[in-house]
């Protein structure tokens, strides 16, 4: 810590601010994060808006507002009609959608793990959704929705096999953190490994379609899996809300929180949890899109400055894949990349950027 | 009055690794206990199981007159607070933001802060001195600013007894006594006496704000009583295997520890050939009495 | 944030400490062997051991003539079994030394036990560089993937270092993992990208991207050794400021260690052993993990320790792992990529359900 040769400004005493009530000295402080956090709120809702006006009414085919509308009260206009209803409202919506899936459980895993590193994707939940779904292609010759059922039973195995690994159910320790992240990495190594060998055994043709979902893609959004997934969400992620805000205490470590009487141990759980339902649910859907998880987090952090809301963090999972649906299929000539690769290749430099600026504040 | 612990052949342990031995204390309210000892001798394991970290692997131990199990762990937490040695500082939180958290116990699941809060957080601000820096991030303060603000934290958790694992550890000589004075002054909005239960490593901080001092030596007390009673050479030479002599403080009457080196084993704690401070004719014989001297701390 | 605790466990009487790791390693070298001779005389197709010796007796001319066709004619099949069996052994013992080893490195560098090769990026940088030089340079030799994924290794190691470095200062260990989490997502976009748009670039890479110690043969063997050799070298040099290292960059600093200088010589070491056993058998994820941490819980934190027990033990489960991936189903074979992390995973999941805490 640099400031810490700065001479103690308080033993001088009394400054300006004890003139003051000093209730309202903590309340206005409090108020002024709250303004910030609400005018990020408001910004991201925008931009996600935004982005689902771009997505659904320009690029290739476009729309204009007044026949967007009509269309949605039920008029039909022959083609805008089919292109709007099931090709690009239903990919804008599930890319939405699982974008909010994908921010709500990197924030889970996050605050549970408190390792920046903590998130679906690199703890193999979504690696084991996409070992499953190769599986389904490969040794049952499934195709279509049936893929997405076989992802999800191997999102939960995963899960599963990293619970097994970590969680001490003797003793009142609940899940230890660093077994978690271990276990969850080498889970993560053997989904990406079955992949492999079973990407293997497929034609070639079927291999295409295996790697387009083992990247991630919006190409199969259909109403039904909208449907789904929205249900899901429905559920979860409101109770996602609620254990994010009450793990708040577990942040300050585990004696504290459990000085503050918190329940870390039956939270953390019910969070973990969560975040693996949420991210088992979109990863079904859309296949891993990657990245959307572990970065919306610190996105999310950087702009609300500091503390973490998770409603910003689903946010920002939202635009992201959006926006990066709209680039890979829209933007890039005649070249479509599923939204999974786009949102690798855009996450990447855009992580990098906030490492350095983090750091260039810290030093600063 | 009922003590704010009552502690019957307690046994505290990791897994299977006993630290804690059958300990006998009562811990009354309004005081301030301090737990002294070697390092690793079971103070803090002690405290852990006095916050409900560690479950009693034998014995009873009960606050205000009910056995700890009995408490749900929020209605605990408004009762006794604690401060670990080594809390973690999240990302991003301002001062303020930090100290209110303490408050966590007081507040339903997704309750706004209630004016009572904010008032308990300005009085720990208060208390801590850190009003001032109430706006800035927690990452940006000094070590003694942030030992301060997690003090503040347990203060505006606004539990009746305090547990502090070596509060003043990060501070410098001035900001201890300050803050133990101010601990050991500490008043309730109510108007009772605080009750704290610390442990600390300077024995000489220990002296000047204790009520009550327990001396632990591998995980068993060896001795408990005022200041004057623990803080003996033949004690020291026991609990830290310290050769020491112990004076008193010309004005407050304390007892002043002297340390003259480390005691062989089988050797007597105070050896002939060195002068005995509190013998020598020059000092004012002030009065050692715990009578004369109690006026005096306040 | 985790980071490696400058609390380490360590044995109550520094001698027995002491006989206790000569003793380790000499039992890692006893397995060593044991699994080599098991990779020779083991496989889908059962050989007369005698068989064996004789095409062993011959090695050296071979080696010399630069062939097995004017050594080792009349034997019949089964001295062709053997003769490609030999430079597989070799390319395990190789792959899997330069893969913990350079766990063990990437572990110190990154205070963090998650350090792995694959995990900051190195093996996806490889994986991106050998996909662009199948698709778009028409590489096809050994030699050229050899280079292309490590010139990928490095590309990536630059950016993952370059990055976490960029605001001034040292790297912090949790900087360093996510920038290697961010290089890999980059690499693995770039990846895919080539994949799904060149249908005949996914037919190849989806074979070389499972790990297999059959590709290689023994020229090949022999042009990377020197690599491997130099890389474990250098960790090993940095070793000790490895462990000066964990018990943060202050303490080092004052301990008189020029940081820069030893993380620049593991680095570079870890770049190149994970390049050379990625341009060997392709990504084979998991030893660099699992053998350093294994070590750890064996002999405590000592990174001169860690790494020359990793070098002794990576091959060791490398050697097992490609002998049932033989026997398991013949005649067919399981590639190591795959029996390697099942094999792995269930040790890594002992340990962690044993041990009382990881050191995080």
């Amino acid at each position: 810590m640099s400031t810490a040769l700065a001479p103690d400004p308080v033993r001088p005493a009394p400054a300006s601010a004890s003139a003051q009530d000093p209730a309202a000295a903590v309340r206005a402080v409090r108020r002024a994060r709250a303004r910030r956090t609400r005018r990020a709120l408001a910004l991201l809702v925008l931009a996600l808006l935004a982005a689902l006006a771009v997505r659904v009414l320009l690029g290739r085919y476009t729309v204009t507002v007044p026949d967007f509308f009509a269309i949605l009260t039920g008029e039909r206009i022959p083609g805008a009609s089919f292109i709007v209803l099931q090709e690009k409202l239903p990919r804008a919506v599930l890319g939405a959608l699982a974008g909010i899936a994908f921010g709500c459980s990197g924030a889970l895993f996050r605050r549970v793990l408190r390792n920046p590193l903590a998130s679906p994707d690199i703890l193999g939940i979504t690696y084991g959704a996409a070992a499953g779904a190769v599986a389904g292609m490969a040794v049952w010759g499934l195709r279509g929705t049936a893929v997405s059922w076989t992802a999800l039973a191997g999102a939960l195995l995963a899960a599963v096999l990293i619970a097994a690994a970590s969680v001490r159910l003797r003793g009142g320790a609940g899940i230890v953190g660093e077994r978690f992240l271990l276990a969850g990495i080498g889970t993560a190594s053997l989904a990406q490994a079955l992949t492999a060998a079973m990407l293997v055994r497929l034609s070639l043709n079927s291999a295409q379609d295996a790697a387009l979902w083992t990247a991630g893609s919006l190409s199969a959004a259909t109403w039904e899996r909208i449907t789904v997934l929205g249900a899901c969400l429905a559920v979860a992620v409101p109770v996602a809300v609620v254990v994010h805000r009450s793990l708040e205490p577990a942040e300050l470590g585990p004696e504290l929180a459990a000085g503050l009487g918190a329940h870390p141990a039956r939270s953390r759980a019910l969070a973990l949890g969560l975040g693996v339902v949420l991210a088992a649910a979109a990863t079904a859907a859309t296949g891993p899109l990657a990245f959307v998880a572990l970065m919306s987090t610190p996105v999310a952090t950087a702009l609300t400055r500091g503390r973490t809301s998770i409603v910003a963090c689903a946010l920002v999972g939202a635009v992201l894949v959006v926006v990066a649906d709209a680039v890979g299929s829209e933007l890039l000539g005649d070249v479509r990349l599923p939204a999974g690769v786009v949102t690798g290749a855009v996450g990447a430099p855009v992580m990098l950027w906030l490492l350095v600026r983090q750091r260039r504040g810290a030093s600063a | 009055m009922t003590p704010a612990f009552r502690i019957r052949g307690l046994d505290l342990g990791y897994g299977d690794r006993p630290v804690v031995h059958e300990v006998d204390l009562d811990v009354a309210h309004g005081c301030t206990t301090v737990l002294i000892g070697a390092n690793g001798c079971g103070k803090s394991t002690l405290l852990k199981g006095l916050s409900r970290q560690l479950r009693p692997a034998g014995g009873t131990l009960e606050a205000d007159g009910r056995d700890v199990r009995s408490w749900s762990s929020r209605e605990y937490a408004r009762s006794v607070s604690l401060l670990p040695q080594s809390p973690v500082v999240p990302e991003g939180l301002t001062v303020a933001e930090l100290v209110e958290r303490g408050r966590h116990p007081h507040r339903r699941w997704w309750g706004a802060p209630s004016p009572d809060d904010d008032a308990a957080v300005a009085r720990a601000l208060e208390l801590t001195e850190l009003t001032a820096l109430a706006a800035r991030p927690v990452e940006e303060l000094s070590g003694g600013q942030r030992q301060r603000a997690w003090i503040a934290l347990t203060l505006a958790q606004g539990a009746r007894t305090m547990l502090l694992d070596e509060p003043t550890s990060f501070l410098d000589l001035a900001h201890q006594v300050d803050l133990l004075d101010m601990l050991h002054g500490l008043e309730h909005p109510d108007g009772t006496r605080a009750t704290v239960v610390a442990v600390l490593h300077e024995l000489n901080l220990a002296a000047r704000v204790a009520d009550r001092l327990v001396a632990m030596a591998d995980g068993r007390i060896v001795a408990t009583g005022t200041p004057h009673e623990v803080l003996t050479p033949a004690l020291l030479a026991e609990v830290f295997g310290l050769r020491a002599d112990v004076a008193h403080d010309p004005v407050g009457g304390h007892p002043v520890v002297l340390p003259r080196g480390r005691a062989r084993e089988g050797s007597s704690p105070d050896l002939p050939d060195l002068p005995v401070l509190s013998d020598l004719p020059d000092l004012p014989a002030v009065p050692a009495a715990p009578s004369a001297a109690e006026p005096a701390r306040r | 944030m985790s980071t490696l605790s400058p609390a380490r466990t360590t044995s109550p009487v520094p001698g027995a400490a002491q006989r206790h790791r000569g003793s380790a390693l000499l039992g890692a070298v006893a397995l060593l062997l044991a699994a080599a001779a098991a990779s020779l005389f083991w496989g889908a197709r059962s050989v007369d051991p005698a068989t064996v010796l004789a095409v062993l007796g011959q090695l050296p001319a071979a080696l010399l003539d630069g062939g097995w066709s004017q050594v080792s004619a009349g034997l019949g099949i089964d001295a062709a079994v053997v003769h490609s069996r030999i430079p597989r052994t070799f390319t395990a013992v190789l792959v899997g030394a330069a893969l913990a080893v350079a766990g063990a490195g990437m572990q110190g560098v990154s205070r963090n036990p998650l350090g792995d090769p694959g995990l900051l990026g190195l093996t996806a940088g490889a994986a991106a560089a050998v996909v662009l030089g199948i698709g778009w340079l028409g590489a096809s030799a050994a030699w050229q993937l050899t280079a292309l994924a490590l010139a990928g290794s490095a590309v990536a190691a630059v950016l993952v270092f370059g990055v976490s470095r960029l605001g001034g200062g040292s790297p912090t260990p949790a900087g360093l993992a996510l920038s290697g989490a961010a290089v890999s997502a980059g690499f693995t976009a770039l990846t895919s990208s080539a994949v799904l748009a060149v249908p005949a670039v996914l037919d190849r890479f989806r074979f070389w991207n499972i790990g297999s110690v059959t590709r290689a043969d023994l020229p090949d063997v022999a042009a990377v050794a020197p690599l491997v050799l130099l890389g474990v070298l250098l960790v090993l040099g940095g070793s000790s400021g490895l462990n000066a290292m964990a018990l943060g960059d202050e303490l080092a600093h004052g301990l008189g260690v020029d940081l820069g200088l030893q993380r620049a010589l593991v680095f570079v070491g870890v770049v190149l052993l994970s390049g050379a056993a990625t341009a060997l058998a392709g990504p084979i994820a998991f030893v660099g993990l699992l053998v350093p941490h294994a070590v750890r819980r064996l002999l405590g934190g000592d990174y001169r320790w860690i790494v020359v027990l990793s070098a002794v033990l990576g091959p060791v489960l490398l050697l097992l792992a490609d002998v049932v991936g033989r026997v398991l189903t013949p005649p067919q074979e399981i590639h190591v990529g795959v029996t390697t992390v099942v094999l792995g995973v269930p040790v890594l999941l002992v340990l962690l359900r044993r041990g009382r805490s990881v050191g995080l």
